[in-house]
């Protein structure tokens, strides 16, 4: 069934219309609110509230545009809102630490923790374009900023973390 | 890195066709842009499933109550407002059904409740549209287990919610066989499983709905 006919049946209250998102959403949802917050249960609460949003939302949602964008946005706005009730070093104190632990990787920065480290839309952007594969044009309708930024944001990231990455190899060299 | 090339690609000056048009002839941009592939590379790699037990439960436990506030935060003329487009429509075609019964039988029956003769047309029309939605569902059962478990799981599904429907409707007909309301959302739900079953079937030929 299209996600149109399932936003419809949502719109009629049916919970099974939900289930079906929830299955098509939930592996992209977890990851990206997991690299954006960090930490599995904040994860899994942007994706509960993404949900209830929805149910909320669900008649304001205008069919023919994009769901899946429409979809993502509330998601990434989710997980903004659980950012901003946090202290604000602990974004990267909840990072995993479990990679990188062993032997000569003891000093070695993981993509993931380095990914932590990005600032907030900049990570946004390297997450959905770089893990989730979404186009550039996408995200710029799912974030409500231009093309040209998310390009600047990707190209920024991917030299930010190059950079973290190479220190470490050094560190680790040394 | 002392490359000026380089540093008008960092500043997003020089586009990345243009660089990797340089980084052919330069060393050490090549190398840039081969560490640049490896971390889009290891970025995919942390496209790994993420097991959540439960969440699904949490989600529909919270949809449930949030429906549930919505229903006893609704005061009863928001509840008649959400009702009006559809109290409308049914007047509406009630009041059309009526105008064409009026003109064509001279003792029309009250609106809404079928006449006998009307009503066995119709108990007979349903029940050829029934044979032939049995018909459809035997030659679409077998290969909706043959689909892949998302696409079974959302047949089913689907199927299932229209049998409940249907279901509903068959039992409130019994206490009510004249009803001409439900009898329509009775065809309305039997359109559906037709078109459901139908859509599997071209699934299978070949033709997918999705786009």
């Amino acid at each position: 069934m299209d996600e149109e006919a399932l936003v419809r049946r949502c719109r009629e209250g049916d919970l099974m219309a939900y289930r079906s998102l929830y299955e098509r959403y939930e592996q992209p949802f977890l990851r990206t609110a997991l690299r954006l917050l960090g930490r599995r249960q904040d994860a899994e609460d942007a994706v509960q509230e993404t949900f209830l949003k929805l149910y909320k939302k669900v008649n304001h949602y205008r069919s023919g545009s994009n769901f899946s964008t429409y979809f993502f946005r509330i998601l990434i706005n989710s997980c903004y809102d659980i950012l901003r009730t946090r202290r604000p070093e602990t974004a990267l104190d909840a990072v995993p630490s479990a990679l990188g632990r062993e032997s000569a990787h003891e000093l070695r920065y993981s993509l993931e923790q380095a990914i932590a480290g990005l600032p907030e839309q900049m990570r946004t952007c390297f997450v959905l374009f770089a893990v989730e594969d979404l186009r550039q044009e996408e995200i710029a309708k799912i974030l409500e900023i231009s093309v040209g930024a998310v390009k600047a944001h990707v190209h920024r990231a991917k030299a930010r973390l190059r950079a973290l990455l190479s220190v470490s190899c050094e560190e680790v060299q040394t | 890195m002392s490359c000026p090339e380089f540093e008008k690609y960092e500043k997003g000056e020089l586009g990345e066709t243009e660089f990797e048009r340089h980084a052919a002839g330069c060393p050490g941009c090549r190398e840039i842009l081969r560490r640049d592939a490896e971390i889009m590379s290891q970025a995919k790699e942390l496209r790994r499933p993420i097991q959540a037990p439960g969440l699904w439960s949490r989600i529909e436990k919270a949809l449930e109550e949030e429906a549930a506030r919505e229903r006893r935060r609704a005061p009863l003329l928001v509840r008649f407002l959400r009702l009006a487009p559809a109290a409308a429509l049914i007047l509406a075609t009630a009041g059309l059904a009526l105008y064409f019964g009026l003109r064509k039988q001279p003792a029309p029956s009250p609106s809404g409740i079928l006449a006998n003769s009307a009503l066995v047309r119709v108990e007979q029309t349903e029940k050829e549209y029934l044979k032939a939605i049995e018909a459809l569902e035997k030659q679409a059962q077998p290969q909706i287990a043959g689909l892949d478990l998302e696409l079974n799981f959302l047949y089913r599904d689907r199927l299932g919610t229209i049998d409940a429907q249907i279901k509903r409707c068959r039992e409130a007909l019994a206490a009510n066989p004249a009803n001409a309301h439900i009898r329509r959302y009775l065809m309305a739900a039997l359109h559906d499983k037709r078109e459901t079953l139908a859509e599997v079937l071209n699934l299978k030929a070949g033709k997918p709905e999705r786009t």
